[in-house]
Parts: C-alpha cells; structure tokens; sequence
C-alpha cells in the first residue's frame, strides 16, 4: 500500500476531528522510518524504542500544531531529531564513541561480517554500520540517517532546520568519513558488495 | 584527467537531486569516467551497508502508542466541561482579598486619604449646624436612643 503525504493529511484531519483511533494509521505508516532513525540516533535498540513512543506521543499531543507546511513526515523527523538530541544532552551515559573505542568483543563481532555476509547472514554488516554510523559527529549522522530513509535534500533540510547547501556540505562529509572508516576496517565487505551491485 | 564539473555530481546524481538534463549528461559521462563508476558503486555499497537499521521491533510500538493516546483522552474529554469553572471562585476570592489589603487595612493610599477627607467635611458640616441652630445635629445613634426612651422630641 502507498500511503502518499495526502493521505497522511486526511487521516490528521480525521484524528483532529475527534476519531483518535485514526492515528494508528499514521503510526504504522511511520512508525518503521522514526525507530531506524531513532536507532542511528541513539545507538541503542531499547532506548531508540522507547525514544520512538515518545515521538509519537508528542506528535499525537501536537497535532494541532501541524501547519501542513511541509509533509507529515518531515515534521515527525523534526520532532524525533530535537527529541533524540535532548535525550542525548540528558544522558551522560551516552557520549560519542569512535569505532576504534568500542569493546573489544563487539569489534570481533563486526570484524567477523565478512565471513557472516557471505554466509546470507547480515547481523554482522548490521552491527559495523551501525558502529560506523555511531563513530560520526550527531549533524552528520542525522543528515546520513535521513538520506537512508530516502530523503531528499530539501526534506532533510526541514527535518533539520538547516539549509539545503549545508545538507549537501554535511552529507559529503559523512560519506567520505564512513567510506574511508569502512574500506579502512572492512576492505573485503566493501569489495564484495561493490562487485555485487 | 577528470573534468570537475562532472565527477562533483555523481552524489548529486546518485540521490536523484539532478534536473533531466544534468542526469543525462552524468550518464554519458559515466560510460567513459573509470572513476566515476568505482565512486558511484562504492556510493550504492555504502548505502546497502548502511540500509535502514533492522532487527527493531517496529510491531510493537503501534499498539503500546495507542494505549497511551488512549489513556491521554479522558483528561482532554474532561477538560472542557471543567474548563473555567474555577475561574469565576478564583476571581472572587481574589477581589476579596484585594479589597481587604488595600481599604480595610488602609494599604491603599489614595482611599484612606479620600476616607479622610469625607471625615473632616462631615464634622465640619457639624460644626457649621451647631452654629447656626446652637445644637449638635443628633445622628442616627441618638435618634435610635431617643425613640426607645420615648422621647417626643
């Protein structure tokens, strides 16, 4: 089922107009975008969960605040990126950490995707790009995490209250950091995908 | 030696942010750019590499979502009827309370000045009265007296 931005604007009006039930809809549509994001946000699978529910719940709370400017979407990601930065200021658990910082176990787990991707199992590949992905600064890795959703610039722009020039500048840099940490640590991987594709 | 102009689009190329135009002349460029290709294909690696995080448990929130928004809607279905109500009590006390810093316990100035002022005219009427009809004009207070003792003056 395609579910188009119009849609997600009727099924607003239906829950503004009383039918709260209706907002499942716009969860489930959503729903699977905000938790990836929250994931590459967050690093941390329970916490991108809850930070997720959170999202929804003041989405659902603010509703009323949606000014149709932009798509349903882009304001969600607006929420979920000022949600995720504040849960990050909040937590001093959580800091930055850089793919060569992590634990040595976690490391061998991800050294080990080679041998896993070829295997058909990808829980290795998941784990070194989600490191990966954690190792850059948050402007840059909110910017990566919408472009993999599927974003365009001018989306992410909005979703980040940034200008579409920065994206572009940002994104860049993400690439050429992640390209360079990946051939650097997973030479192999990065070869066979190239090849398959 | 790559022409710049080009190969500084392949990212632009590669997220669809080229007009029909410049996506042609890419692709033209791409069957004899080397480079370019290996970019462009490290660029698609990079992006599977990087899919959208899997393994959450996406299922789960919807209802566990709802269930909140649920338990959100009796407070807001509540809240207009009981909206305001407190406003008009509130409103009152408040007055009360001004009224009684303010005149009772002579905070206000300005009033206890003009209260004053009433004072010192009326017993200025009163003097003005004994002088001309050579008796204190009785006020109500001896009046009441005067009835209950029965006097017909």
């Amino acid at each position: 089922m395609t579910y188009s931005e119009q849609e997600d604007l009727k099924t607003i009006a239906v829950v503004l107009a009383g039918k709260t039930e209706a907002f499942s809809m716009l969860i489930e549509c959503h729903q699977s975008k905000v938790l990836a994001f929250c994931v590459y946000m967050l690093r941390n699978r329970s916490e991108a969960e809850d930070a997720a529910q959170e999202i929804f719940i003041k989405a659902f709370t603010s509703l009323a605040d949606f000014r149709r400017e932009s798509a349903f979407s882009t304001w969600l990601y607006r929420i979920a990126f000022n949600h995720c930065c504040n849960l990050r200021k909040k937590s001093s658990k959580i800091r930055l950490e850089s793919f060569d910082a992590m634990p040595e176990q976690d490391r061998e787990k991800a050294m080990a995707s080679n041998a896993k991707y070829q295997s058909g199992s990808d829980d290795g590949a998941t784990l070194a790009s989600e490191k990966v992905m954690a190792s850059l600064p948050e402007g840059y890795r909110a910017v990566m995490a919408l472009r993999l959703q599927g974003e365009d610039y001018r989306a992410i722009a909005m979703s980040l209250g940034i200008s579409e020039d920065s994206v572009r500048a940002k994104l860049r840099r993400a690439r050429l950091i992640l390209r360079a940490r990946l051939r650097h640590f997973f030479p192999d991987l990065m070869s066979k995908i190239s090849e398959r594709l | 030696m790559r022409p710049n102009r080009l190969c500084e689009k392949i990212e632009l190329y590669h997220d669809g942010e080229l007009g029909p135009e410049e996506t042609l002349e890419i692709v033209g460029h791409l069957a004899s750019c080397r480079e370019c290709m290996e970019t462009l294909a490290e660029l698609k690696a990079l992006e599977t590499m990087l899919a959208p995080a899997r393994g959450a448990n996406a299922s789960a929130l919807c209802p566990t979502v709802m269930a909140r928004v649920r338990a959100l809607q009796p407070q807001s279905r509540f809240e207009p009827l009981f909206s305001g109500c407190w406003k008009a009590p509130a409103i009152a006390l408040a007055s009360c309370a001004v009224y009684i810093i303010c005149v009772e316990m002579g905070f206000w100035s300005a009033g206890s000045a003009s209260l004053a002022a009433t004072l010192e005219s009326r017993k200025e009427s009163e003097r003005v009265y004994s002088m001309i009809f050579g008796i204190r004009r009785p006020d109500n207070e001896n009046l009441l007296v005067m009835v209950l003792q029965g006097d017909d003056k």
